[in-house]
């Protein structure tokens, strides 16, 4: 009550009633007894509901509650500015919105170079080549740059291996660049510090252990030859240092040991995928090669169009593109692909005891027909998330249908710089961890709290058993949240490196930009235990890749740069994989 | 009950019923005339800038190219502003302690750059290339008037949309022989100042405003020396300036022009410009 009682008695008078209401209030707010409810109910007739005994009581809570119309815990416009009010205004800023267009420019100010760079004219983009270091193989790149900021990543059209082609990764890898969220600052539990504070940290507890014992390196998968040799360095230098890679989509796939086949779809009548999905994107090594011969070859039926037959566990691209799909059970496929060898003729190669429907003999018995019949003219390419036995029983056709050589090279260098057993290693770290054998665990562009397998249990427990953790990377993720160090990475464009493509040729991965952060590399982290820690990545690839170029060095540099890979550099031929005959695991 | 209204009101009400319609015509002329003026178009304004440089001291006075500061204007959209550089190529010598220049020098050192004011600024969605205009045989002088006679800088035209339709509609009217692009003082051609052109051979490769010819002398006047006014072909994808000067080969046939109706049409035909309903489309300036 807001308002002043008028006069002496109207107060009493009011409090009198207050206070009869507030007792009628205290009767109603107890709940009703099954005899009041009778009561109430008692005399009427007919359909009468209610939805609660409040409601049937109708206590003045229950009627303040229905007056409010929303909970009290709904949110309410509670603006002074009723709907109304808010509609005029809302209206007059729409008709009025026009009016905005009709204002004079700010000043724009133009700020022109001091000196301008070479070549540069402004308004036109310039081309640069550079390589997307994938470890399913670089994908050659042109990045289109403006004043000196690259703004488009596509193939790059002069590289014998994808002619221009790009994917999904690599065309999207430019937002990555930009990306507001990535870490901006170098950190030592919470607080800024410099990347020469790291790398002297690094570096006077490596060269204190002597052999490099307790210092562990967790890298995603190498795929720079540079890197690698620096990382032999390293070894050479601290025996005891272990490197570990992982890669959640790498880890346990024949490619991660480094088995190096390669297939020309060019000349193959006769493709055959045991749940290999090389016509969807860049996460199957050579999709780019494999896609473009494979589409060629149907562009024009007249010259032999190729016949594709798809086993595939789930449906995908190359299972809806193929002549002749077979769906079956992942568990299958080394069963499927074990008699399919057998039928063919491949040595080595048994059946195993499995009962196929009707409809798969069917399809098996036509397969084995067809790839007997095109022998020399076909290819058969194993799925690189099935079990390795799949890799190598294509293999094995492929050698006993004499597409080795033809439609399929082997080669005797691995695919990826460090091949390694990436779930072993990763199994092994995380014992050592375990049995508090860590001192220095670095994390170099990974993300193990998060990518790691569940059943390993990477998390904040195991990793504290570490005495030191520094996180490299270019987001201050899962795992950057639980270590001691924290540096930023640069991106690829950003950076100087080198990556071999599908067919091993060099490419030169080149900067674009300074880093956006000042984000370190690999390389520099790695060269930071070397004789000279402060040497360049730029300098490090250059040293690699000496032997690479022939001629005069500084020449032949420039023109690498220029064309984006080195000439005759893929991988050598006529080896035999490095992969064992696994055994055939019986479907379930 | 009295009238609360005078006889005479009426004429009070009708009178302001007129009044309300003047002053909504009144409001809608000002507002449009507001739009047009130059303290919205800007047109005539001299912004303070940085270092108050002449364009009439450098060009008229010292005879500097336009493209020795705006480089890229056959090349790209953007026409450049010349960077500290250029201006240090011969400031490093001449009027060195010159006050008026210290921010130049500061620039130099400390490798900040010159803070100038745009004076044609065309807003942001609008596309514009200097390239296709300069090499399609529209002068300088056409949009930004004669810079030559500028001791300070100033946009001699609006920039409005109005302004360039007004072209794109008829661009016969502005066109010039490619030669003549940077001359600031060309006129269009009339009785007493005839203009001669010829069409030289096309060639693949090569920019199409090149196969034309021009002259401001009669070439079949027997000894008169010739002044090329259009330049000989030049190779593929290099623009007029690229081309060595050379002489007109005489062989051609040369026709005369009294009008710049009559030779912005022969131009045209030759420039391959497109119809003006082509080039008034939305899209052309509105990608």
């Amino acid at each position: 009550m807001s308002r002043e009682p008028l006069n002496g008695t109207n107060t009493t008078g009011n409090t009198v009633e207050m206070e009869k209401s507030k007792a009628i209030l205290a009767e109603n707010e107890a709940p009703l007894t099954l005899e009041q409810v009778r009561e109430k109910l008692k005399g009427t007739t007919g359909k009468k509901l209610w939805r609660s005994i409040d409601e049937l009581q109708n206590s003045p809570d229950f009627q303040a509650a229905v007056e409010r119309e929303f909970d009290g815990a709904a949110q309410e416009w509670v603006d002074p500015v009723s709907r109304r009010g808010f509609l005029k205004v809302m209206g007059a800023s729409m008709a009025l919105a026009g009016l905005a267009g009709c204002t004079k420019q700010p000043d724009e100010p133009i700020y022109p170079y001091v000196k301008a760079p070479e070549d540069l004219i402004l308004g036109k983009p310039m081309y640069f080549a550079s390589a997307n270091p994938l470890p399913t193989g670089a994908v050659p790149l042109l990045v289109k740059s403006d004043e000196f900021r690259p703004i488009k990543v596509d193939g790059n059209p002069d590289h014998p291996y994808n002619h221009g082609s790009s994917d999904l990764f690599s065309q999207g890898s430019i937002l990555d660049l930009y990306d507001p969220d990535r870490s901006q600052h170098v950190t030592y539990e919470g607080e800024n510090r410099e990347w020469a504070d790291f790398a002297g940290a690094f570096r006077d507890k490596v060269v204190t252990t002597k052999d490099g014992t307790g210092i562990y390196i967790l890298s995603s998968t190498v795929t720079s030859p540079t890197l690698a040799r620096q990382w032999k360095a390293v070894q050479a230098a601290y025996p005891k240092a272990k490197l570990i890679q992982y890669d959640p989509a790498i880890a346990g796939t024949f490619l991660a040991k480094g088995y190096n086949v390669q297939y020309d779809l060019t000349t193959a009548d006769v493709i055959v995928s045991l749940d290999a999905d090389f016509l969807s994107g860049a996460s199957y090594p050579g999709f780019h090669k494999l896609v473009g011969d494979y589409a060629k070859r149907r562009k024009n039926p007249a010259a032999g169009m190729n016949r594709l037959y798809s086993i595939e566990s789930t449906p995908t691209t190359t299972g809806m593109k193929a002549e002749h799909r077979l769906g079956l059970r992942a568990s299958e496929i080394p069963a499927f692909a074990a008699t399919l060898a057998a039928q063919v003729g491949a040595s080595g190669t048994s059946a195993p005891q499995y009962t196929w429907t009707d409809e798969q003999q069917k399809f098996l018995a036509a397969l084995a027909k067809d790839l007997k019949a095109s022998s020399g003219k076909s290819a058969v390419i194993p799925g690189l998330y099935q079990d390795e036995s799949v890799a190598a029983l294509a293999l094995a056709m492929n050698q006993s249908l004499g597409n080795v050589g033809k439609t399929v090279t082997v080669s005797s260098e691995p695919a990826i710089p460090l091949p390694s057993d990436q779930i072993a290693d990763l199994k092994g770290l995380v014992a050592d961890l375990n049995a508090g054998k860590v001192d220095w665990l670095v994390l170099l562009n990974s993300n193990p709290v998060y990518s790691a397998p569940a059943d390993l249990a990477f998390n904040d427990n195991l990793i504290s058993k570490a005495k030191v953790v520094a996180h490299i990377g270019s987001h201050y993720d899962e795992t950057g949240h639980l270590s001691h160090w924290h540096v930023p990475t640069a991106h690829y464009l950003e950076s100087w490196s080198d990556a071999r493509a599908y067919d091993g040729t060099v490419s030169i991965v080149q900067p674009m930009i300074e880093p956006l952060w000042g984000g370190v590399t690999a390389h520099q982290v790695l060269q930071t235990l070397l004789d000279n820690p402060q040497l360049s990545a730029y300098e490090a690839v250059r040293t690699t890749q000496k032997d690479n170029i022939k001629g005069d060095f500084e020449t032949g540099w420039r023109k690498v740069l220029h064309a984006g890979w080195i000439e005759n550099t893929t991988y050598a031929t006529g080896g035999t994989p490095k992969i064992e005959a696994a055994n055939v695991p019986a479907p379930n | 009950m009295a009238q609360i209204f005078d006889r005479s009101s009426n004429a009070l009400a009708r009178a302001s019923l007129v009044l309300t319609g003047l002053i909504v015509i009144a409001l809608g002329v000002t507002l449009d005339q507001l739009q047009r003026s130059p303290w919205v178009t800007r047109q005539g304004q001299r912004p303070e800038q940085p270092v108050p440089f002449s364009h009439k001291h450098h060009v008229t006075g010292l005879g500097l190219q336009c493209q020795y500061c705006h480089v890229s204007v056959e090349k790209s959209s953007y026409a450049g502003i010349p960077p500290t550089k250029t201006c240090m190529n011969c400031h490093a010598q001449i009027w060195t302690n010159a006050a008026l220049l210290q921010p130049v020098r500061d620039s130099w050192a400390s490798g900040q750059s010159l803070p100038w004011i745009k004076v044609h600024d065309l807003p942001d969605y609008v596309y514009f290339s200097h390239e296709i205009h300069v090499n399609k045989g529209l002068g300088c002088a056409s949009c930004h008037g004669r810079v030559d006679q500028m001791p300070l800088m100033y946009a001699q035209n609006t920039l409005q949309m109005e302004w360039c339709l007004d072209c794109h509609r008829n661009p016969a009217k502005n066109l010039r022989p490619t030669s003549q692009i940077y001359n600031m003082a060309w006129e269009a051609p009339a009785e007493e100042r005839p203009v001669w052109c010829a069409v030289g051979e096309s060639k693949a490769g090569v920019p199409t405003a090149q196969s034309a010819n021009c002259t401001a002398k009669d070439p079949a006047g027997a000894g008169v020396q010739m002044a090329a006014l259009q330049l000989p072909n030049a190779g593929a994808g290099k623009t007029a300036t690229d081309a060595p000067t050379g002489t007109i080969p005489a062989s051609l046939h040369y026709e005369k022009f009294t009008s710049q109706d009559q030779l912005g049409h022969f131009l045209l035909k030759q420039y391959h410009i497109r119809t003006p309903n082509e080039l008034s489309s939305c899209e052309v300036c509105h990608r």
